[in-house]
């Protein structure tokens, strides 16, 4: 009884690897009822599966993330470092984008009047032992920077070398209260000396009571003897307002500075000059409007349909 | 087996081919997949006859065999658990009675997962097809056997249990 049991399970499990057999070689010969059972499979999941994605993937996912979370911090931590460093790149290249386009205006000014210049880089605003509205500079006396240089930035003049050390400068501002400077009205050509008061905005006192002065016009520098502090035809600044006092034995005016002085972050220092007075060809330019651009459209009409 | 225990296994099979399918795969396991329905196919056949082994190879493995995302023949996944089947029938004996021996029951699940898995590729590969690279194919069997080791304390018993109970409720009919 016991081999006929036995035989019969043999058989049996024959029979089934037989049978699966014969399922592989319909499936390789291309049978398209098992492709078809597959597909037919395939539908029937579908409904299951995606209920399964719906309720099951917080937790799948929950799963992964955990697996995950040691790599995850690591890249966290990689990530807020890189993050950091190009913040701190980003700064510097800010920093640095100011200041090329403060030293191309600067050289840009100097090349117009054919100046010589030392460029130099703002290291601190202000002076730490007094009042004094001051700069210092990067450059001293082993660049050739002497006392008395006129100091410039792109859009003006900026103040006068006060004293030098062998690698550094200190800079008086024109807006140093005890500044006094000789300049010239750009159309008129009259005389007058500006005073600093500590701001970017001046006195300014004509020489002349019969001279005029009006809104708008252009100060430039007059000049001393040997071009030293001051070099001629440098832009100063621009009048504000004018004081017509009746009481006043001369015109004054109020004039607000070219140069940024609170925001130096490049200068120069102009070390020789050309011969000639450059006059007014440093005069800032008034900016030009761009023209806007117009679109015409041209509609016509269709032709009116017959009406009934 | 009866009707009506092949009618209970084809049921069972469906039902956690189902859960497979749709809840498990869902799950991105630590190393690789975990093969639940592998795991409870093996654990229902251990404490079959020989022929409730086969069977339940047999329809096991047809079911297995329209998983719809398998590239494979249709039989290939039935004629390997016959052959695992077959073992299994051959060392029946000497695995006695696991539901009291729950760490040779545990490690008895990771062979045959294991073995059935090897077994399938090498077949597969013989018929023609794409083989994955060696370290994936030693990834995943670590992976399976991990998670069927760590698990089978849990559904091991259970299987045993409801056995029990659907088959005494069948003979009480």
């Amino acid at each position: 009884m016991a081999t006929r049991g036995t035989s019969r399970t043999r058989l049996l499990l024959v029979s089934l690897l037989v049978t699966s057999l014969f399922f592989i070689t319909l499936d390789l010969r291309g049978v398209s009822i098992m492709t078809s059972a597959r597909s037919i499979a395939g539908s029937v999941l579908k409904p299951f599966q995606s209920a399964g994605s719906f309720i099951f993937s917080p937790i799948g996912n929950f799963f992964g993330d955990v697996r995950n979370i040691g790599q995850a911090n690591e890249k966290l931590k990689k990530l807020n470092e890189e993050n950091r460093e190009l913040k701190e790149e980003l700064a510097e290249f800010k920093g640095m984008k100011g200041e090329l386009r403060q030293l191309k205006s600067v050289l840009d000014l100097a090349g117009q009047a054919r100046y010589k210049v030392v460029a130099a880089r703002v290291l601190a605003l202000g002076a730490s032992t007094n009042f004094d509205q001051t700069i210092t500079l990067d450059v001293g006396s082993s660049s050739g920077i002497t006392r008395d240089m006129t100091v410039i930035s792109g859009k003006g003049l900026v103040g006068v070398i006060k004293s030098t050390t062998s690698t550094t400068s200190i800079v008086q501002l024109m807006s140093d209260p005890g500044f006094r400077m000789g300049v010239r009205i750009a159309e008129s050509q009259s005389m007058g000396i500006l005073s600093g008061k500590g701001s970017n905005y001046f006195d300014l006192e004509l020489l002349d009571a019969r001279s005029n002065v009006k809104q708008g016009d252009v100060l430039l520098s007059r000049g001393s003897d040997g071009n030293k502090p001051f070099v001629p035809g440098i832009p100063v600044g621009i009048v504000l307002s004018v004081n017509n006092s009746t009481g006043q034995l001369t015109k004054s005016a109020e004039v607000r500075a070219f140069a940024e002085l609170s925001s130096l972050g490049v200068v120069a220092i102009i070390t020789s000059t050309r011969v000639t007075d450059p006059r007014d060809s440093l005069i800032p330019k008034a900016p030009v409007a761009s023209p806007t651009p117009t679109v015409t459209v041209f509609v016509t009409p269709a032709p009116e349909q017959n009406r009934s | 087996m009866t009707s009506a225990k092949t009618a209970i296994t084809v049921s069972f099979f469906i039902t956690i081919f189902l859960l497979q399918e749709s809840l498990i795969n869902q799950i991105d396991f630590f190393l690789g997949g975990f093969s639940l329905y592998l795991a409870l196919l093996f654990s229902w056949m251990v404490s079959e006859e020989r022929v409730g082994i086969f069977l339940s190879a047999f329809i096991g493995g047809l079911a297995l065999d329209f998983t719809p995302t398998l590239d494979t023949p249709v039989g290939l996944w039935t004629f390997t658990l016959l052959v695992i089947a077959y073992a299994i029938s051959r060392f029946q004996d000497e695995l006695g009675d696991l539901a009291s021996k729950p760490i040779t029951a545990a490690l008895y699940l990771v062979v045959a997962t294991s073995l059935s898995i090897t077994l399938y590729l090498i077949i597969s590969g013989i018929l023609g097809n794409e083989v994955p690279p060696v370290t994936i194919v030693l990834r995943e069997l670590t992976g399976n056997a991990l998670w069927t080791l760590l698990f089978s304390p849990i559904y091991f018993p259970l299987i045993y249990r409801l056995k029990e109970r659907l088959f005494s409720e069948q003979v009480r009919l």
